[in-house]
């Protein structure tokens, strides 16, 4: 039976405790077993569909725009995909397009990728990195609480991709939908998102037919 | 002033190209292919001595405008190429030239490094900043430090780019970052502007020909923390062959080698910069030969003040003959404010205090000689990327 992720908690992931030296990510797939290893039974309730609640709609209300723009996209060829961090208490997600495949993406492997070191997942597949603008608000969350690097260093590095024509640079993109949206629809893409939006692209993931999530192990 | 409405029209010709290539599109972005460019015009005012251009009244003779492209062919094979336009009063006429053009083949990658090569005309890494000194976005003043970069005497013709093959690496471990990158460049023969600048027109005018030979750049950078603190080791090694027309001096040959020492730290608001170069010159020709040690150094400190201003001072020592410390040293302080209200526009102003005439354009000055020790610039500039 179709089964739907429900919490107490305003972040359908509550951020996990996080030791930045030791930031270890890894992945699961599978909504099941994305339970499992997750969900605390104080914090997160797996219900059946029949036990939808009214939060329930609250939330389908909150994504009428992002699913618009979901539906719009998932004519295309490409289906959404979403990979999870919760690699700290900041909010940031790491997003990837539905079709890549990727084991373990650890801090030096999301640095590869972020200053273009890195340019082709497992399956051969190039990375295509997607961003927001510099002084975007989630932007400058995502270097310093994700990659651990100042926004400024990044753009640097950039620019001189860009400038010496050694690299493919990042595509930057207007506001936070956009950035989904390109994601979702784009094979390859990476990039990131607000935590908070996360009922949403959980809803677009349904959609196809698998979950990724990395998370952080607070064990470490 | 027709260097400036040239420039003007290169500006218009460069804003419409990036309108017509800076317009994402909404759902599956293709970003194989990217278009990039930037613009940037200079005032300078100066005191003592000219730099680039008529400066002691005022000069609009200095300006960059570039549009590269590059293109993913396939996952592990990209092109890229960039096309320049340099102005910079005497030592650079504003010609359009091939700044770099190449294949860049990955061979190899794994989850923590890779290697791979770029042949073409490559940009040689020297130091932090050579690889991409003519962007006025990603170097930190308007004018590169004279010490380690040599912007004022045309020895930046012969540091910026090799017609050749390059081999890059890097190795990632969990807090750090290690990358080598080694070019070899293929023999190329100097243009006259370049041997003018170099030898100054007087001896310039007994030389009929000039080549480069065998140029090689090697770069080992370290960053720790995702570029929180780099350390770089860069070298060089190449040989001026000259022919000249005077019986005597019949071949001229010059070997020079050298390196650079980098570190930078990279603070929320502060970054923290200095580089120390020693270059080896060894002149042959049949009267014997003559060797000559070029040392420099700067330290650098950025502020940012706010997130769009950044403040930077810097001291340059620069001594030409290491034997002759006292007769051929020059400090350089510059102060200087930059202003980013958009990603896009960039407005530098700087002030420069010199003393010594190692760095200055000779050519741009009266009998090709700089005439005093002391020289003072004001710099504004402006600058647009997309």
């Amino acid at each position: 039976m179709q089964k739907e992720l429900r919490h107490s908690a305003p972040y359908l992931l509550k951020p996990i405790r996080f030791t930045p030296e030791k930031a270890h990510v890894t992945v699961k797939r599978g909504i099941h077993k994305i339970m499992i290893e997750l969900m605390a039974p104080q914090d997160y309730v797996v219900k059946s569909s029949k036990t939808r609640t009214a939060n329930a709609r609250k939330y389908w209300q909150k994504m009428i725009p992002s699913l618009c723009l979901a539906s719009l996209l998932l004519c295309s060829s490409t289906h959404a995909e979403v990979i999870r961090t919760a690699m700290n208490e900041a909010g940031v997600v790491v997003l990837t397009n539905s079709e890549v495949q990727t084991g373990e993406l650890n801090l030096s492997n999301l640095r590869a990728i972020f200053t273009i070191r890195k340019r082709s997942w497992d399956d051969k597949t190039p990375i295509k990195v997607f961003v927001l603008p510099d002084q975007n608000p989630l932007h400058q969350q995502f270097c310093k609480s994700v990659l651990k690097v100042y926004p400024y260093v990044l753009r640097e590095q950039w620019d001189r991709l860009i400038f010496s024509g050694t690299g493919i640079p990042p595509t930057i993109v207007s506001n936070e939908q956009e950035l989904q949206a390109i994601i979702n629809a784009t094979p390859g893409a990476i990039g990131y998102a607000p935590s908070d939006t996360l009922s949403s692209t959980a809803e677009l993931s349904r959609s196809s037919s698998e979950l990724f999530v990395l998370r952080t192990s607070s064990e470490y | 002033m027709p260097s400036f409405f040239k420039n003007l029209i290169q500006c218009l010709t460069l804003g419409v190209v990036s309108l017509s290539v800076t317009c994402p599109t909404q759902a599956n972005i293709n970003n194989d292919l990217q278009f990039h460019g930037f613009y940037s015009q200079a005032y300078l005012l100066s005191d003592g001595n000219n730099f680039y251009g008529d400066s002691q009244r005022g000069s609009f003779d200095y300006s960059e405008a570039a549009i590269n492209g590059t293109w993913r062919a396939t996952p592990n094979l990209n092109f890229a190429g960039q096309i320049l336009s340099r102005d910079a009063g005497s030592a650079d006429n504003g010609s359009v030239k091939i700044d770099f053009l190449f294949a860049d083949i990955k061979a190899v990658e794994s989850d923590n490094s890779g290697l791979g090569f770029r042949i073409g005309r490559v940009r040689n890494a020297y130091g932090f900043y050579n690889d991409t000194r003519d962007v006025l976005f990603t170097r930190p003043t308007i004018l590169m430090p004279q010490a380690v970069y040599f912007e004022g005497n045309g020895l930046r013709e012969l540091l910026f780019a090799s017609d050749g093959a390059q081999l890059y690496s890097y190795w990632d471990a969990d807090e750090n970052s290690t990358s080598f990158n080694l070019t070899m460049g293929r023999n190329s023969s100097l243009s006259a502007d370049t041997i003018n600048i170099l030898f100054g027109p007087r001896a310039a005018a007994f030389i009929h020909k000039g080549e480069l030979r065998t140029p090689i750049f090697g770069q080992i950078l370290h960053s720790r923390n995702g570029g929180d603190t780099k350390f770089a080791l860069s070298i060089l090694d190449a040989q001026i062959d000259l022919h000249s027309n005077l019986g005597s001096f019949a071949e001229l040959n010059l070997d020079a080698s050298g390196y650079v020492l980098s570190a930078q730290k990279n603070l929320a608001t502060w970054s923290f910069t200095t580089e120390y170069s020693l270059i080896t010159t060894n002149f042959h020709s049949s009267q014997g030969s003559q060797i000559q040690e070029i040392e420099a150094a700067y330290l650098q400190a950025q502020y940012r003040l706010r997130p769009t201003i950044t403040l930077t001072g810097r001291y340059e020592l620069s001594v030409l003959d290491r034997d002759r410390r006292n007769e051929t040293d020059s400090h350089n302080l510059v102060v200087g404010a930059r202003w980013t209200p958009t990603p896009n526009w960039i407005v530098d102003v700087n002030v420069y205090g010199l003393r010594g005439t190692s760095g200055i354009p000779a050519i741009d000055n009266e009998e090709n000689m700089p005439l005093n020790e002391r020289t003072e610039i004001f710099g504004i500039m402006l600058g647009y990327r997309f």
